[in-house]
């Protein structure tokens, strides 16, 4: 017996030496071939200590944070997809960069050491096979030991190199290998390595599309799962405000679906030189009801009334069928109609602040906020803005509807509780728009917005949330409601609101600083080519 | 002799296969970030176990819509060992029924990584929302399938590590 467990002894104790050298662990001394160059700093940068829950988080840059690194023909080990998943393999980098940005997580917040955040390069390569710019495979993290050892091996192949070409100067080597690796001829060589080089390294999950949120003119957030987006794929190009030049509404220039123009709304889709020349096409409550109700019937075809459950996809999808100006035009009446309903008749100001709200949140989305803000401020003149706007939007690439059907943001669109969107819009009932179609109409004529509540610094053009007053989110927040009435020019005094609270700028830490809440808005319903 | 040494080496391959398998909510961590992304780190094992080298860090962004997150729990996919879902408060949305999304973000033990951050649940208050497809997490043939809506979200082949019973 005591045989046995000497044996087992010995058998443990020579595991621990015998057991497999692991490549991925860089605290092995055995992985380790040679120590990690020390970096050039100035000064030891403190290692800062994670934020407290009630500050706003800062960038931390680390030391190596903002190093340009070439990979060469180096393997990085322990590659982390932000994403999850496997990281894509060398093949796709190497010859490429890595630019190291701020840490992702301190050394304390780990309680073993810093991970990085990094940006992955590939080399694109044109027809001539000539290196051109790199394109950017999407970030990934690294934890600094790992970092510091592709360093540190980066700098052993970069001298092996210079040393091999001082050993080989003036030698001519008989070299016996196949440049093609295998290929061919050279056009297919260079095939297959373009294609490589384009190959996304993560396929986008078919329900998660694009996301973007982005600050204000900053570069879009790339899509999902690596790489950039190709803004042709959505409905782009200059807007022009339909109507009342609020920028409510807009007409988009190379619209695809500018040809599917619904019958009934040929007032919205009118131009002002057409409603000159023809005033049977002023935008009025008779017209605007033809056009909603043309909406209804075309979304509606087929489909029981009310629809089901299990009609929600196909009645969502054919929305985005329409025109953007009627998209929006629908997004804009349907959501103050469910959201708002008779109190909008009520009191004008209700339904008026839905539809600031729906429109703040597009603009948010679509990181244009500042430059719109912008065109208000230089132009006083109704058409001379609407221009300005156009400019602004030409590359955004969210309207009212992606924000109006963005998942559970307007109860009323929801597929289970809340949503009694079968009920409103699901439903033709003569007159049933009449109260939203004032909203809309009454949204251009106010003239002032007066905002009481919350701290006292409110912007009306960075209002994002609501809710009813008898519901509790998370960021519901009694000392920061806010209630907006208003003067308007033809309805005079607008009551304050009181069948939803709002708020300035929410859902931020702690109190709401201003400094940007930012939605990302997914692409749930409208189909990606 | 060599038989006793053989079975020793094979007892101890396997307690340290059902050992290792294993994720607990101290080894997890989300930290903010001034881009406003949420990460959630796994940490290193704080011990070693028998030769089981400290396992490394990992790390996942999360989706996270609104001001914080929280971890709720992590729970192990049933029937699919070495798979865990650590579960985290994404936010809640809504203007008239205030929703609750909970995500998992997928941690493959035997590969040691995460696999991706999908929806765990939707809530209304502390249980599922009424009339909302909630995702499902199915396995079969070897394969866990994530899947929301009857779109496959993710497919993951798995080898079945041995599992203490």
């Amino acid at each position: 017996m005591k045989t046995k467990v000497l044996y087992g002894i010995v058998v443990f104790s020579l595991l621990g030496n015998l057991q497999a050298q692991d490549p991925r662990d860089p605290n092995d001394p055995r992985n380790q071939a040679l120590p990690a160059p020390v970096l050039p700093t100035t000064e030891e940068a403190p290692e800062a200590e994670a934020p407290e829950e009630s500050q706003e988080p800062q960038g931390i840059r680390g030391p190596l944070s903002g190093e340009e690194l070439m990979i060469g023909r180096s393997n990085i080990s322990g590659l982390m997809a932000l994403e999850g998943g496997a990281p894509p393999p060398a093949s796709h980098y190497q010859n490429g960069k890595i630019v190291v940005g701020d840490l992702v997580a301190t050394a304390s917040e780990t309680g073993s050491e810093s991970i990085y955040q990094i940006e992955l390069f590939a080399p694109s390569s044109d027809e001539t096979g000539l290196d051109q710019d790199m394109y950017s495979l999407g970030t990934f993290a690294l934890t600094e030991s790992q970092l510091r050892q592709f360093i540190g091996e980066n700098a052993v192949n970069a001298m092996t190199f210079t040393i091999e070409d001082v050993r080989n100067s003036g030698v001519i080597a008989d070299v016996d290998c196949d440049p093609l690796g295998g290929y061919p001829n050279e056009e297919t060589y260079r095939e297959a390595a373009y294609a490589q080089a384009q190959a996304p390294v993560n396929p986008p999950l078919p329900e998660e599309r694009y996301e973007r949120g982005t600050r204000s003119g900053g570069d879009p957030a790339p899509y999902y799962g690596g790489g950039s987006i190709d803004p042709a794929l959505f409905a782009t190009g200059r807007t022009t405000a339909v109507g009342d030049g609020t920028g409510l509404i807009n007409r988009r220039e190379n619209d695809p679906n500018a040809n599917r123009e619904t019958p009934g709304c040929e007032a919205l889709g009118a131009t002002a030189e057409e409603r000159e020349e023809n005033p049977d096409l002023e935008i009025n409550q008779d017209n605007l009801q033809a056009c909603i109700e043309g909406i209804q019937d075309f979304i509606l075809q087929g489909v029981s009334q009310p629809p089901s459950a299990s009609d929600r996809d196909l009645v969502f999808r054919r929305l985005f069928d329409l025109p953007n100006h009627e998209q929006e035009f629908a997004a804009a009446i349907f959501t103050v109609d469910g959201e708002a309903g008779h109190h909008a008749r009520e009191n004008p100001m209700e339904g008026i602040m839905v539809l600031k709200v729906l429109s703040n949140r597009r603009d948010n989305a679509n990181g244009v906020e500042d430059e719109l803000q912008d065109c208000r401020d230089r132009f006083s003149d109704l058409a001379e803005r609407s221009a300005c706007f156009g400019d602004v939007n030409e590359n955004s690439t969210f309207n009212l509807l992606d924000v109006a059907l963005d998942r559970f943001q307007f109860s009323m669109y929801n597929e289970g509780e809340g949503g009694n969107w079968t009920q409103k819009f699901g439903h033709k009932r003569p007159g049933q728009f009449d109260d939203a179609i004032n909203s809309f109409l009454a949204y251009q004529g106010v003239e002032e917005f007066e905002i009481r509540g919350g701290n006292g610094n409110a912007d009306i053009h960075r209002i994002y949330h609501y809710h009813t007053p008898a519901v509790s989110p998370a960021w519901r927040r009694d000392n920061l409601m806010l209630q907006i009435s208003g003067q308007h020019e033809t309805l005079g005094r607008l009551e304050p609101t009181d069948a939803h609270v709002f708020y300035f700028n929410h859902d931020l830490y702690g109190e709401a600083s201003g400094d940007g809440w930012r939605r990302n808005v997914r692409h749930e319903f409208r189909d990606l080519p | 002799m060599k038989a006793q040494i053989i079975l020793s080496l094979m007892m101890i391959l396997a307690s340290s296969q059902v050992i290792a398998a294993n994720l607990s909510m101290e080894q997890l961590k989300i930290v903010e970030r001034a881009d406003r992304n949420f990460y959630l780190i796994k940490k290193r094992d704080a011990k070693k176990i028998l030769f089981q080298k400290e396992k490394k860090l990992e790390v996942i962004k999360l989706n996270v819509s609104g001001a914080s997150s929280h971890l709720v729990s992590v729970e192990k996919i049933p029937k699919a060992p070495g798979y865990f879902c650590v579960v985290y408060f994404a936010g809640e949305s809504g203007t008239k029924v205030i929703l609750k999304e909970h995500r998992c973000a997928l941690y493959n033990f035997n590969e040691q990584r995460f696999e991706g951050d999908f929806p765990w649940k939707i809530l209304k208050d502390k249980n599922p929302a009424k009339g909302f497809k909630q995702p499902i997490y199915q396995v079969e043939n070897k394969q866990l399938k994530i899947m929301f809506k009857g779109k496959l979200l993710k497919s993951l082949r798995f080898t079945p590590a041995v599992e203490k019973k």
